[in-house]
């Protein structure tokens, strides 16, 4: 007897329907253990073990990882960078992704920022595109409250217009024509920002982020760009110093959109820029990329013994990360 | 001995005709799949397996915005792939991104010749199960081989077809699978798996839902119009049920039920902001309506049917399909006009002034294939014969009502089985029609094609991106008054081919309207 291809179709069909539905909601991709430790040789072995999948890890000195992570989100402060909906959408997605990736972050309000200026060891992620005016007064030589905490060593993460151009209030946004970069962000009007000359810390940091509308200029001093370079000299991320901290800037407009294309790449990038800790002042040392098959171990090939503050770094999954982790290999 | 003649009569089966176009078929697909993709989806799903593989489901981050069918198959090809550690999914190459926002739109990832072949196979799976289906059909209502492979070989060698899943590695061809299944199904008189296999085919893409209205009235038609009717048609809706439990329960569990619907939804204007804030209590009002509905509309049927098709039937035939058709173009004209009056008021309220999108066109002409469709229903609720010529061309006419507006290529694939299906066994004087319609629709996707050996340029031949560079330029940049290449091509290939697809209901209608006039 011939069989009714119907039957055959609907059965296969329900077959991978249930599988595929079972891998996409309650098969935990992100369970990858990963460890390093440094050599006497000054070279690290490292180790990773889960599902199968492409990985790559980079060695950095002068690091820094914050002892908390704060992400700044209040509706009741206008903001004219982006909806208090995507905004809120965005900090929940990276708030989800930091702690696939280890870090425990937290929300904060404008009253809350207040507490958390008292400690030069926190960091905070801005989307709002400005201060408000509970920590920042409009004066990047004044003597408010962010500018204390960042000459004490705060640190920020950055998206949108200049930062300290723009104070936020209830009752609306008050523009103070410039900010701590005195300038030096990409404003262009045109509609396509995308950087694609790959900046000397590309190799290790492998941010596939393009976007760099609001970019620093990647040749500003004390600042270093971590992904891609536009033709006409930006940054799509960036970390610079700003008074005696760090300040990351990530172009574009992750914050400020849910169109769907590079959107995961690039949350996935801001929450593997964070782990690293990068400041102003980062070496990279050493890269490489493998497989993970089950469990992998590998030695890196640099004596990284002599530099302080050195990190190592996994990232696995292309193009976008689905999982990485930073740890600490030399203490100072 | 018995052995041997099992074996002969497997390598006899081997050699049968339709064996052997399924094998060339498949051989072409397998060649062309690893090494020439269109960048833009086959990239894009590369980038939905990360939105699930960062622990968000299909719907917890913006990246997917289909509904769950797509999703879950990636799911299924990341497990595979996972399972047999296949892990190079392609390069970023930075120097694309300039492309991302031109009208020639591009994925700024080269995805790798084992994700092609990956990701494409499924596709392919589908293209022959689908011919598979046409053949069973057509082999079954004719009983002739000839009229079978035919019909086969026009929907498994049609080029647009192969594009669609080979090169393009889009899935319309699954709901184009599901929604013949669902009509051999219900030709079967399986009710409850038709229902299924219906309901899977219209959430994995909308179109085949405008089908709905032939499915009934032929259930109806079949089993009457009356208490029976209606419990083969609830049957179906209750198998329509489970299919949609089954593949929608994981994201009501999650709660992400309506962003998952976003994809229709968007068509209509609704934002994922207002979606989001669709709560429990509004879902049980709307699940409470529908349910409603389908029941009075059950009643009405099984107490009044069979005094409606009375009173049908005591009417003379044309001049009942005459006043039909002129209740139904009225009632469209209406609910058209409605609509677009709404549509100008949403216009003119927009803040920056008026803004009209090709959108709402398309939602006007598809609200006029509706009415078409209920119309094409009536004519076969009302048969007084149900012959397999007759049941066929209305199945075929219903086909292509479907999309009547001017879609993209991929979209036309759901028509193009009933139009195999009518040439090959009623009147095979729709093959040239049918051939001229998808080789102008195919050109279409010209631009794609001219850049569609990117994956082989940059994984095998290991050559730079420079190489095919000035390809992308010359299709993405300004031609002709300030037009792009690739939109010079589509309007130009676009429009005749268009014209082609109608031509086919023009021909079918010309045909129809001489017979109708020498009676």
């Amino acid at each position: 007897m011939r069989p009714n291809p119907a039957y055959v179709i609907v059965a296969v069909f329900a077959v991978v329907m249930v599988l595929g539905a079972y891998f996409v909601y309650y098969n935990d991709d992100g369970s990858y253990e990963a460890t390093a430790e440094l050599n006497a040789d000054g070279t690290v072995t490292y180790s990773i073990a889960g599902p199968s999948s492409s990985y790559t890890y980079s060695v950095s000195s002068d690091t820094k990882l914050p002892e908390k992570l704060f992400l700044y989100c209040d509706e009741s402060y206008m903001s004219d960078f982006s909806d208090h909906y995507i905004q809120s959408e965005f900090l929940q997605v990276l708030k989800s992704m930091l702690e696939r990736r280890g870090l425990i972050a937290e929300f904060a309000d404008a009253e809350d920022l207040v507490g958390v200026m008292g400690h030069h060891d926190y960091a905070v992620f801005f989307a709002s595109g400005a201060l408000p005016d509970t920590i920042y007064d409009g004066r990047t030589d004044g003597d408010s409250l962010f500018v204390r905490w960042m000459s004490n060593g705060g640190t920020v993460f950055w998206t949108g217009p200049e930062i300290g151009r723009y104070v936020s209030t209830q009752d609306g946004v008050v523009d103070h024509g410039k900010g701590f970069f005195g300038g030096d962000v990409n404003t262009s009007e045109e509609d396509d920002q995308f950087a694609h000359n790959e900046s000397d810390m590309f190799a290790y940091t492998l941010l596939r982020y393009d976007d760099c509308l609001y970019g620093l200029r990647a040749d500003r001093a004390d600042s270093l760009p971590l992904s891609f370079i536009s033709d006409d000299g930006y940054s799509s991320v960036s970390v610079a110093k700003v008074l005696g901290g760090n300040v990351t800037v990530f172009g574009g407009n992750v914050a400020t959109t849910d169109i769907v294309s590079q959107v995961v790449t690039d949350r996935t990038c801001c929450a593997d820029t964070i782990i690293c800790g990068l400041t102003y002042e980062s070496k990279g040392l050493d890269h490489g990329k493998g497989v993970v098959k089950g469990s992998t171990s590998a030695v890196t090939g640099i004596d990284v013994s002599g530099f302080s503050g050195a990190m190592f770094r996994i990232i696995v999954g292309e193009p976008a990360s689905h999982w990485s982790k930073a740890i600490d290999i030399v203490k100072d | 001995m018995l052995e041997r003649a099992v074996i002969a009569g497997r390598y006899r089966n081997w050699k049968h005709p339709f064996a052997m176009l399924l094998l060339i078929g498949l051989l072409l697909r397998l060649i062309i799949a690893p090494l020439f993709t269109f960048n833009i989806d086959v990239g894009y799903w590369s980038d939905v397996k990360d939105v699930f593989q960062n622990g968000f489901g299909l719907y917890g981050t913006p990246g997917y915005y289909y509904t769950p069918v797509w999703g879950y198959c990636q799911g299924f090809i990341t497990f595979f792939m996972e399972t047999f550690g296949i892990t190079n999914y392609g390069v970023y190459i930075p120097e694309l991104d300039s492309f991302v926002y031109s009208d020639f739109s591009v994925f700024p990832f080269v995805t790798s010749i084992e994700f092609n072949f990956i990701v494409k196979l499924p596709l392919i799976l589908v293209d022959a199960a689908t011919g598979w289906l046409i053949y069973h059909l057509v082999m079954k209502y004719s009983g002739n081989q000839g009229k079978a492979l035919m019909a086969f070989a026009l929907w498994f060698f049609c080029p647009l077809v192969i594009t669609e899943s080979t090169f393009h590695g889009t899935f319309d061809n699954m709901s184009v699978m599901l929604l013949l299944a669902s009509i051999v199904l219900v030709m079967d008189g399986k009710y409850t798996l038709a229902g299924a296999a219906f309901a899977a085919a219209s959430l994995t893409k909308f179109f085949p839902v405008f089908m709905i209205f032939f499915l009934v009235a032929y259930v109806l038609r079949k089993e009457g119009l009356d208490s029976n009717g209606v419990k083969c048609v609830l049957k179906s809706i209750g198998g329509a049920i489970g299919a949609f439990l089954l593949i929608y329960l994981p994201n009501i569990l999650q709660g992400d039920f309506w962003q998952s619907m976003y994809f229709l939804t968007s068509r209509l204007g609704i934002s994922r902001e207002a979606l989001s804030s669709i709560g429990v209590g509004s879902t049980i009002i709307i699940i409470a309506a529908l349910v409603l509905f389908i029941g009075l509309v059950a009643f009405m049927i099984a107490r009044y049917g069979n005094r409606f098709m009375e009173r049908m039937n005591g009417m003379d035939e044309r001049e009942r399909n005459i006043k039909a058709a002129k209740v139904f173009i009225v009632a469209a004209v209406v609910v058209i006009l409605g609509v677009g009056a709404l549509m100008i008021l949403k216009a003119f309220a927009n803040v920056g002034g008026p803004e009209f999108a090709g959108s709402e066109l398309v939602l006007i002409v598809s609200i006029f294939s509706v009415f078409l469709e209920m119309y094409l229903a009536f004519r076969l609720l009302m048969l007084k014969e149900m012959t397999t010529e007759k049941v066929f061309t209305i199945m075929f006419l219903s086909g292509i009502a479907i999309i009547l507006w001017t879609s993209a290529a991929s979209y036309t694939i759901v028509m193009l089985p009933f139009i195999c299906i009518y040439a090959s066994m009623i009147d095979n004087r729709f093959v040239r029609p049918f051939i001229i319609f998808t080789v102008l629709y195919t050109l279409t996707e010209a631009s794609c094609f001219l850049t569609s050996p990117t994956s082989m340029i940059i994984h095998l031949l290991d050559m730079d991106i420079s190489v095919i560079l000035p390809v992308y330029e010359m299709i993405a940049n300004p031609v002709i008054f300030g037009i792009s290449g690739a939109l010079v091509l589509t309007v130009v290939v676009g429009w005749p081919g268009y014209l082609a697809m109608l031509y086919i209901s023009y021909k079918w209608y010309r045909g129809y309207y001489e017979r109708w006039k020498a009676a």
